[in-house]
């Protein structure tokens, strides 16, 4: 199990490489010119030329690229041009919104995708399966931010039930915390549950035709017990992994549902920061959010190969 | 190799394609068995074919010029002349619409082409030859590892706002999803017992590789093909939400959507329509998806 | 509405004719069922010079009504992040509208938009017009409770003097400005600069007062963000994206005598203000409507219809305070020396369906000439023949005499803002229709502005221009062949010098009609026509104050 997890790991290595190039290139494929940005609207051209020197982008560009990742994987990404804060400093202020944004979806897209896609491959080929399934893919066919206004009108303007939007810390105030967290939570769990319910519904099919099930089955132990017991829990095991996929989709749904909700977390950090040409914020809010996903993906790999060591052993 | 004889090579091939094609033969009228067994995918595929028509005709099916500016008349409730209503600029929202899907259906079906070339090649190459995996992968990997939609915003914001860009951004997301469809097909048809003989005739690879193991990974790879379509499509509409879609004159049904939830309690129509129209394509593109996956897969249809 | 505004109009004659009191007036008022609230929406569907004394009307039943409460929290939904707190960095309007609560300057805007006392009670001018000498408010203190001096204003107006492109100008005329004792300020000017006081009350990237020790601390580059000034309300937190709060400053001694525009008596009702950037429009109407905020920035005209009989809200037109306007690059080689080519584009434009598609219907636009708008004393209509003449046949004729070869004009409209959008996107069409061929470019409005700086980079682009108070102020005649655009008028530029140098108002008003007539002739840029927008506010929000050409105040407001 060590010599997996270490293997793992050291995978990681190439990949966060390439994460690095690709959020490095993002900035320096921009026609304009970050100097400018940082001098602002009024500066001359000798103004721009210091600026540029003392960024260092007179440099050749992969010495520049070796000296921001060095820095970035430090966590250092430099300062903000806009509010002259330490990124680090920036990105830890707005990580909770996202993180518990996320967390919550998560936590709804699993509640709905599961059950979701249990009962559809039971009740396979009945009216309650193509129900299930046509919503479940409905839920994938409404682009999130069309969703979020609709869940607003109906939920915060005519039933007045929550808070249009906005956000405060569960330490702060709890049941305004839920009560704002639900809409947005809901709208970009919805999405992803459709994937969940579909992928459930599949490897537990796989499941229910397996041998040791219709042994079961044909020893007379009763259909619930079956599914309980033994298909259940074999069937989870591949959703583990689309689960970790999923965060990744919830990581860049949140960029829209945290604009159309108001929550000042991450996304609409990076969506605001493009706005405003603040460079800086924008690498480093990717690269932190790139690099959360990643562990977790490691993590669900690990987690994976720990309830299923067939894997620890196989090939690719 | 010099050993091999042409003659030995053209009958092996001749074997192969037989029995290639009988295969191929046999499997295709499964698919379509099955495939008419289902009812939802049929629909679909009609739906959808309607769709195609409808951008195709676009002009002849439109009631007006899409792009025809009438301000006086701006935010008018559908009536029999504009039977979808009128927008912020007073265009008919039918025939932006109808004209939607010649701004929609490129993006989704185009990056979906090109993502398949692409994604196909990497992971054909990736799969094959075992020293270019790791590094292909990685990279593969790489991409995967950030949120779709925020890679996609990132090179639209980077690169300008333009239909190329937009196209260039999505293409670069639905690579590796490809790619890694296609590399683990490879890593299992690369063992099978044909390809292992073409090997030892001294085929050239990019024979083997296009004819005996890109051919036979084709029906996931069109599988996967009609999600990425729809995902595309989806993907357009939230960048054109978050300022970073195709020109905003353009009328993609993203772009309306977009403009119309400004006026979702003054004008519903707006939105409601183009968002209607979207939600039936990928619905269907997705039933049609699931369809076709059963189809192919001789477990799945036995269910 | 139409017998109030009648009722309205009488007692506002009855005023100037000093008929009755104002306690009078404020009994009539309640007589005829309008408390001050309801007689602001009034007030502003009464159109032309009258609205000024309205608003002095609306501003005394105000005072009478100053039984105003303390207390609670007022939410504002802002349409963006402030970005900084910094007021001599930026023109930004949130800035302005955050700072106005925070800071203070020597002298501001009154109801007319002269000028009011703030931090200087008054003044003196020499007999040559050279020296100014200001006296300063008393036991004033900062929110970091450091005494206000004359040598704070020193520091911050020579910092405001490197910043601020009104201050270099300012200060290149300056030959001294001197803390002559803690409470005088001596300022000598080395030629009459006639518009002093308009570029100290301006209040966009304004002349604020911050303690001398934090402009100290800050040296060159930095700004400052810690909002520290002698204003009503003091910050008390602010997360980027979220909130900036701000509590009362109980430091704050209200000046006597009632509210007077942007200066005069200043009470901090509400204990707390919270500002909220809410990027999405219709996020900020949803929150209206859902009693999130009790007022939202930047509604569009369109959820007028929707809004007005929505339940606890109330939703006013406001006066116009903005005119699109299109930017002719003078540099840029289709336009340059080629006035045929410039009027071929001014005679195919018909301004009405672009004002239609920016601001809707007829109530929320008016087709004007005149570049300073009717509530000041400036409007004129000098040149307005050749205002929307809407001819396309004369500009097929300018284009041919023009030589115009079919090079694509490119034209930046910002999608990011609604009516540049909206007025762009109808004009490329009707300049296609009579043979232009128009790149239309749809940036986001940073993307705008960078590019416009660069004179090579474009051709034409949409702005708005805000109301001001002086014509020294707009953009293309203060900065006449600076800003982009580059009106390098022969004709224009000593006119533009004499605007600014001349303290007469009769004198400036000749000179400024000349500009204005020339404006039409050279074509610098194409004013669109004057857009109004609607304010929301929550039905429990007392004492709102349609003044808000200039922003929004936040101070005299309460909650019922």
């Amino acid at each position: 199990m060590a010599t997996y997890i270490l293997q793992r790991v050291i995978l990681l290595i190439p990949v966060m490489l390439v994460v690095g190039i690709v959020v490095f290139m993002l900035v320096h494929l921009v026609p304009g010119n970050p100097a400018a940005v940082l001098v602002g609207e009024n500066a001359t051209a000798e103004q721009i030329d210091a600026a540029k020197e003392k960024m260092g982008l007179n440099d050749p560009l992969p010495v520049q690229f070796f000296r921001w990742f060095g820095d970035a994987i430090r966590l250092d990404f430099g300062d903000s041009y806009f509010s002259n804060q330490s990124v680090t400093t920036t990105l830890s202020q707005r990580k909770e919104p996202t993180i518990f944004l996320t967390a919550y979806a998560l936590i709804i897209e699993v509640m709905i995708g599961v059950p979701a896609g249990v009962i559809a491959a039971v009740k396979r080929n009945s009216i309650i399966d193509r129900t299930l399934m046509i919503i479940s893919i409905s839920g994938a066919a409404i682009p999130t931010f069309f969703m979020g206004i609709l869940l607003i009108l109906i939920f915060a303007v005519r039933l007045k039930w929550v808070p249009s939007g906005g956000f405060v810390s569960i330490s702060e105030d709890p049941a305004r915390h839920f009560k704002m967290m639900v809409l947005p939570a809901f709208t970009l769990g919805f999405a992803s549950a459709g994937l969940l319910a579909r992928l459930v519904r599949s490897s537990m099919l796989d499941v229910l035709n397996e041998d040791y099930v219709r042994t079961a089955m044909a020893k007379g132990l009763r259909f619930r017990t079956v599914v309980n017991k033994h298909a259940l829990r074999n069937a989870l095991i591949p959703a583990i992994t689309v689960i970790g996929f999923s965060i990744g989709g919830l990581l860049g749904g949140a960029v829209v549902t945290e604009t159309v909700f108001t929550i000042p977390g991450m996304g609409r950090l990076v969506v605001g920061s493009i706005a405003r040409r603040d460079y800086p914020v924008i690498q480093g809010a990717i690269m932190l959010i790139a690099s959360i996903y990643v562990l977790v993906n490691l993590f669900v790999d690990i987690l994976y190969a720990y309830i299923d060591p067939r894997i620890r052993y196989g090939g690719g | 190799m010099a050993a091999v004889e042409s003659s030995t090579i053209s009958a092996l091939e001749a074997a192969a394609a037989e029995a290639e094609e009988t295969r191929s033969r046999n499997a295709r009228r499964r698919w379509l068995k099955s495939l008419r067994g289902n009812r939802p995918a049929i629909l679909s595929g009609i739906v959808l074919l309607t769709i195609v028509l409808l951008a195709v005709f676009a002009p002849w099916v439109a009631p007006h010029d899409p792009r025809f500016i009438d301000p006086s008349i701006r935010l008018q409730s559908p009536t029999s002349e504009h039977r979808f209503g009128t927008d912020d600029f007073g265009r008919d929202v039918l025939s932006r619409v109808i004209y939607g899907t010649r701004a929609s259906l490129p993006i989704g079906i185009g990056v979906t082409i090109l993502a398949a070339v692409i994604g196909s090649a990497l992971g054909l190459i990736s799969g094959y030859y075992n020293r270019l995996d790791s590094p292909i992968m990685r990279v593969m990997d790489g991409l995967m590892s950030f949120p779709s939609i925020l890679l996609a915003i990132a090179i639209v914001a980077a690169r300008g706002q333009s239909s190329q860009n937009v196209f260039v951004a999505l293409t670069v997301v639905y690579v590796p999803i490809v790619a890694r469809l296609v590399r683990g097909t490879t890593l299992v048809l690369r063992r099978q017992q044909y390809v292992e003989s073409a090997r030892s005739v001294g085929l050239r690879d990019h024979v083997i590789l296009f004819r005996y193991i890109f051919m036979n990974s084709l029906s996931p790879l069109i599988v996967q093909c009609t999600f990425v379509i729809a995902f595309a499509i989806i993907s357009e509409a939230s960048l054109s939400f978050l300022g970073a879609g195709v020109p905003p004159e353009t009328p993609s049904w993203g772009n309306m959507m977009r403009d119309g939830q400004k006026f979702i309690q003054s004008a519903w129509w707006m939105a409601m329509c183009p968002g209607i129209a979207l939600f039936v394509t990928v619905l269907s593109l997705n039933l049609l998806g699931d369809g076709l996956r059963d189809a192919l897969d001789p477990r799945a249809r036995e269910r | 509405m139409n017998y109030q505004e009648r009722d309205i109009q009488r007692m506002l004659m009855a005023i100037k004719d000093r008929e009755i009191s104002r306690r009078e007036l404020v009994k009539r008022g309640a007589a005829i069922g309008i408390g001050s609230t309801a007689l602001a929406g009034a007030l502003s569907a009464v159109g032309g010079p009258l609205q000024l004394q309205a608003r002095a009307l609306a501003a005394s039943l105000q005072e009478d009504a100053s039984g105003g409460n303390f207390g609670g929290t007022i939410r504002i939904a802002t349409y963006s992040e402030v970005g900084t707190l910094d007021e001599h960095t930026t023109t930004g309007e949130i800035t302005a509208v955050l700072g106005f609560c925070l800071y203070e300057t020597l002298v501001t805007y009154d109801y007319q938009y002269g000028i009011a006392p703030e931090l200087a009670t008054d003044w003196t001018i020499s007999e040559d017009g050279l020296t100014y000498t200001f006296n300063l408010k008393r036991d004033v203190f900062f929110h970091n409770g450091e005494p206000f001096t004359a040598a704070d204003a020193v520091a911050s107006l020579e910092r405001w003097g490197v910043i601020s492109g009104v201050g270099q100008n300012v200060f290149a005329a300056t030959a001294s400005l001197e803390a002559t004792d803690e409470h005088t300020l001596t300022w000598t000017f080395t030629q009459p600069y006639g518009t002093i006081f308009v570029a100290l009350s301006h209040n966009t990237q304004a002349p604020v007062i911050y303690p001398k020790s934090i402009v100290d601390a800050a040296g060159d580059a930095a700004t400052i963000e810690d909002g520290i000034g002698t204003g009503p309300y003091q910050l008390a937190e602010w997360v980027p994206d979220s909130h900036v709060r701000m509590e009362r400053f109980d430091g704050y001694v209200a000046a006597e005598g009632g509210a007077n525009g942007y200066g005069g008596t200043k009470y901090a009702y509400a204990d707390i203000l919270e500002f909220i950037p809410v990027p999405d429009g219709s996020a900020r109407v949803a929150g209206m409507q859902a009693g999130d905020y009790h007022h939202a920035m930047d509604i569009t005209n369109d959820n007028y219809d929707v809004l007005k009989d929505y339940p606890g809200i109330v939703t006013t037109i406001d006066v116009p305070v903005n005119w699109p306007v299109f930017f002719l690059n003078w540099e840029s080689p289709l336009f340059k020396d080629n006035l045929a080519m410039r009027q071929a584009v001014a005679a195919s434009l018909n301004h009405e369906p672009m004002l239609q598609a920016a601001y809707g219907s007829s109530e929320f636009y008016a087709l004007d000439p005149g570049l300073m708008m009717k509530q000041t004393a400036w409007y004129t209509d000098a040149g307005g023949d050749l205002y929307n003449i809407n001819d396309p046949d004369l500009a097929k004729a300018k284009l041919e005499e023009a030589g115009y070869d079919g090079t694509p004009i490119r034209f930046m409209a910002s999608q990011e803002i609604g009516y540049m959008y909206a007025t762009g996107l109808p004009a490329s069409q009707q300049m296609e229709a009579v043979g232009f061929n128009v790149d239309l470019q749809t940036p986001d409005w940073a993307t705008v502005r960078e590019r416009r700086a660069i004179k090579e980079d474009w051709d034409m682009f949409v702005t708005g221009h805000g109301f001001v108070p002086d014509p020294t102020q707009i953009s293309y005649v203060g900065q006449m062949n600076i800003y982009p655009g580059w009106w390098n008028s022969e004709t224009g530029l000593p006119l533009a010098a004499d605007l600014a140098s001349k303290s007469d108002f009769d004198e400036r008003y000749a000179v400024w009609e000349e500009i204005q007539q020339l404006a039409y002739e050279e074509i610098p840029a194409i004013k669109i026509g004057d857009g109004a927008e609607i304010s929301v506010i929550s039905e429990d929000l007392g004492g709102w104050d349609p003044q808000t050409e200039r922003g929004v105040k936040f101070w005299n407001l309460w909650l019922k």
